[in-house]
Order: C-alpha cells, then sequence, then structure tokens
C-alpha cells in the first residue's frame, strides 16, 4: 500500500500519515496484524524527520490504531477498524464548539473566553 | 614447463578473459550509460542529472579507454605468449617480482585480473560522486512509499540463507579436510578468510540497501524495491558461488588427470592457469552482475523537472484517504 506526504500541504506531515493510516485500515488495505514499516524506514523513505514520524506513531498509538510490541516493532491494532472512525481531535473540536456556544449564550465576550481557556490550559500543564 | 596442448588451451581461455571482462561486460555497461543519456536526457529529465551531463561523459570516455587500453595490454601479453610458446625455446617461465614459480597462472592471470578490475572500480568511485550529489539535492515536495516493513528476509529467501551457510560450513569443514593432503595452513586460512570476507561484505551490502538511507529522494519506490531485489538475489548468488568455485578448483588439482610427472607436465601445474583464468571469468561475470540494471523496466518520469512537485497528485492521494468523521 502505498503513501504520501506532502510537505508544502495546509496539513502537516504526521497528520498526513496519520489520516492515510486509518484510512488504510477503513478501507481494508491494512488489515489487524500487519506490520507497519519502522520509524526509522519510513523517515528515510519519505525523506522526514524521525521526530515527526515518531509523533504519527505515538497519536496512532493513542487511538488504538496500531500496536507496538517491544523489540518486535508495529502493528495494526486488532480494534483498529472500530479506533479509527474514533476522530479525539474532531471530539475535542466539538467539545469545545458546545462550550463556547453556551458561554457565549450567557453573555461571556470571546476575548474572556480566549483568556479563561489560556488560563485553565496553563493551569493543568502547571497541576 | 607447460604442453603445447595445454599452452594453447590456455592462450583460448586467456583470450576469452581479456574479451568477456575488458569488452563485452564494459560494452553492455557503456550501451546502458548511453540508453539512459540518449532517451532520457538532462534537457528532459534534469533531477537524474545533479551534476554537469559533462562530468558523466567524460566518465563513461574514460571507462571505454580505460577498458580498451586493458584489451590492447591482453592481446599484446597474449601475441607475446603465443610468439615465446612457438617461436623460440622458450620453457613458458615468467618468473616476476610476485611470482617466483613462472607459472602462468600466478603470473599473468591474476595481475591481469586486477589490471582489469581497475575501470571498474573506477567506475563505481565516479557514481560514488553523482549518488552523494543525489543525497544532498532537495527531496521532492510529494514524497511517496509503499507502507510496508522491509526485512532481510523479504528479499532473501529463508532456505536460501540456510544454503549459503550450509555452503559455507561445508566449505570450511572441506578445506581443513583437504589440508591433510599437505595443502598449506597459510593458504587455508586465507581461503577462509577470502570466503568469510567476502560473505560478511556482500551481507552488510544487502543490510544497506535493505535498512540504509535512500540514495535517491526522487527513485520510484518501486524501482527502490527491485534494486534492492537484485543487490539481494546477486549478492546471494556469488556468496554461493565463491565457496563452490574454489572447491572445485581445488578438487581439480586433488584429482588431477596428470598421474605422473613428464619432462614437461607436473601434476601440480596441469592446467592451473587455464582453470585459474576460467575461475576469474564466473567470479567476474556474477560480480560484474551488479551492473547489470534494467533500465527499461525503470521509472524515469520521476526524474522530470515538476515530478513530485504536482499538487494534484498530492491532493489526490492525501484527500481521499482523510477519515471519516462520525
Amino acid at each position: 500500500m502505498k503513501i504520501s506526504v506532502d510537505v508544502d500541504a495546509p496539513v502537516p506531515p504526521f497528520a498526513q500519515l496519520i489520516a492515510q493510516v486509518k484510512a488504510a485500515v477503513q478501507a481494508g488495505r491494512i488489515r489487524p496484524g500487519d506490520p507497519l514499516p519502522s520509524i526509522r524506514q519510513l523517515a528515510n523513505d519519505l525523506a522526514l524527520n524521525l521526530k515527526t514520524v515518531a509523533k504519527a506513531y505515538r497519536l496512532l498509538e493513542r487511538d488504538a490504531v496500531i500496536q507496538t510490541r517491544a523489540y518486535r516493532g508495529s502493528f495494526i491494532h486488532p480494534d483498529a477498524a472500530a479506533n479509527c472512525s474514533v476522530d479525539l481531535n474532531e471530539l475535542a473540536n466539538e467539545r469545545l464548539q458546545e462550550t463556547i456556544a453556551e458561554l457565549r449564550a450567557e453573555g461571556v465576550t470571546d476575548s474572556e473566553i480566549r483568556n479563561a481557556f489560556n488560563r485553565s490550559m496553563n493551569g493543568s500543564r502547571n497541576g | 614447463m607447460y604442453s603445447t596442448g595445454e599452452a594453447i588451451a590456455f592462450f583460448f581461455v586467456f583470450l576469452s578473459q581479456v574479451l568477456l571482462i575488458s569488452w563485452f561486460f564494459p560494452r553492455r555497461i557503456l550501451s546502458g550509460i548511453r540508453y539512459v543519456q540518449h532517451n532520457f536526457p538532462p534537457a528532459t529529465h534534469p533531477k537524474m542529472y545533479p551534476q554537469p551531463v559533462e562530468r558523466y561523459q567524460r566518465v563513461a570516455r574514460n571507462f571505454a579507454r580505460l577498458n580498451f587500453a586493458a584489451v590492447v595490454a591482453g592481446l599484446l601479453i597474449l601475441a607475446g605468449l603465443v610468439l615465446g610458446t612457438f617461436g623460440t625455446e622458450w620453457d613458458g617461465a615468467i618468473v616476476t617480482p610476485i611470482s617466483s614459480s613462472g607459472e602462468w597462472d600466478a603470473a599473468i592471470v591474476t595481475p591481469f585480473f586486477i589490471v582489469q578490475f581497475i575501470p571498474f572500480v573506477y567506475l563505481v568511485i565516479a557514481s560514488r560522486g553523482h549518488y552523494r550529489a543525489m543525497a544532498k539535492a532537495a527531496p521532492p515536495r510529494v514524497r511517496t512509499t509503499e507502507l510496508r516493513r522491509r526485512r532481510f528476509v523479504d528479499v532473501v529467501s529463508p532456505p536460501m540463507l540456510a544454503l549459503a551457510a550450509l555452503i559455507y560450513v561445508g566449505f570450511v569443514t572441506f578445506i581443513l579436510w583437504y589440508n591433510r593432503f599437505g595443502f598449506a595452513w597459510f593458504t587455508a586460512f586465507w581461503n577462509i578468510v577470502i570466503v568469510t570476507a567476502m560473505y560478511l561484505a556482500l551481507g552488510a551490502s544487502v543490510a544497506v540497501a535493505v535498512y540504509g538511507r535512500r540514495p535517491d529522494h526522487y527513485q520510484a519506490h518501486e524501482d527502490r524495491a527491485n534494486l534492492i531485489k537484485l543487490v539481494a538475489t546477486r549478492a546471494l548468488a556469488l556468496n554461493l558461488a565463491l565457496p563452490v568455485l574454489t572447491v572445485t578448483n581445488l578438487l581439480i588439482k586433488l584429482f588431477d588427470p596428470a598421474s605422473s610427472c613428464t619432462d614437461r607436465v607436473c601434476p601440480d601445474e596441469f592446467l592451473e592457469p587455464v582453470i585459474a583464468s576460467l575461475w576469474v571469468q564466473a567470479g567476474a561475470a556474477l560480480a560484474l552482475s551488479f551492473f547489470n540494471v534494467p533500465y527499461e523496466k525503470t521509472n524515469f518520469d520521476v526524474y522530470k523537472q515538476d515530478a513530485g512537485d504536482s499538487r494534484a497528485d498530492a491532493s489526490r492521494t492525501i484527500g481521499s484517504t482523510h477519515p471519516s468523521r462520525s
């Protein structure tokens, strides 16, 4: 299965990798248990930074689309097809939009929402 | 020192060594270079020429000249041997600083084989500059590869690896057994060292091809996969053939058809120059098969000016693969 990355596209390369792996799983082009190339191999082949590919793999692992076994490499997760439909980015987006809409309805201004969001993010990072 | 029959056999085999290694193989390599330069010139495929085109032409010209010089030198040596054998009372011994025995295999075949390999070494060194320049070139905007793990066993099948290991063990056992027949330990040691070094070097070259960096950012991934397979297959063939050729060579010496030493033919020397020349020809045929790239099947479109920069190509792949947002 081919995988392509356009380094000038508005979507960052790691997100392009994630999207294509998920699409391949959903289309059945790669199946549970199939081995994935190593981070180094994919980074070399696509002339990308190791950290970019590692980030894509980390996020795919977080979403339980792939699983990494020690010394054996990365494989497609047994429940990958079901987990691909869960888009955590989209979920975060939806929740935030709902919260913003509620706050606006109560008369909170955009700059107050922005400040509150930044404070909450900094607070959760420090706490 | 050599019988007339043996001398004549050697002349033909040596002529074949001269023509095969310095004329036939270089001609094939040069015709491949010319095919690429003629059909995919820098004007239409600039990404394939990271260095000035004159440099590629000069390298090809020098390679042709070096081989021509080797052919002339080989034919002169052959003419000298023929004239010396049939025109004078000479017994055929050629004593040089590297061959005190005067035998033709040590005095002619091996040194001339090394001379014949100089043009190929020159070509390899010259292509290193090309690949270095290719690696430094900016990668294309749109990069494509196969989402498949590449492993050593994908290009070399496990049964063939097992066969190579068996042949190696058999070779070492044979050399140690052969030693009982008065084979010098020094020679046995060097035979094992050379074959082991070849195994390691060829194994390393396959490992670099499989796991190493991409030498050419523009090369189509199908071509790269084919090239890796080609390198692996030929390295394996060379690894299988080298011990077999060496063992065959030693077996012929052991079961020499000449049972007694006459005034001109001694069992230790019978046909040795002929066998040595055939051995280097077989080795060269295997080693030079690495240069035999199937250009007709190669995708040269990737080296065109606008290749890999088409936004349409990229969006077709990326856009169509976004997960559905449920």
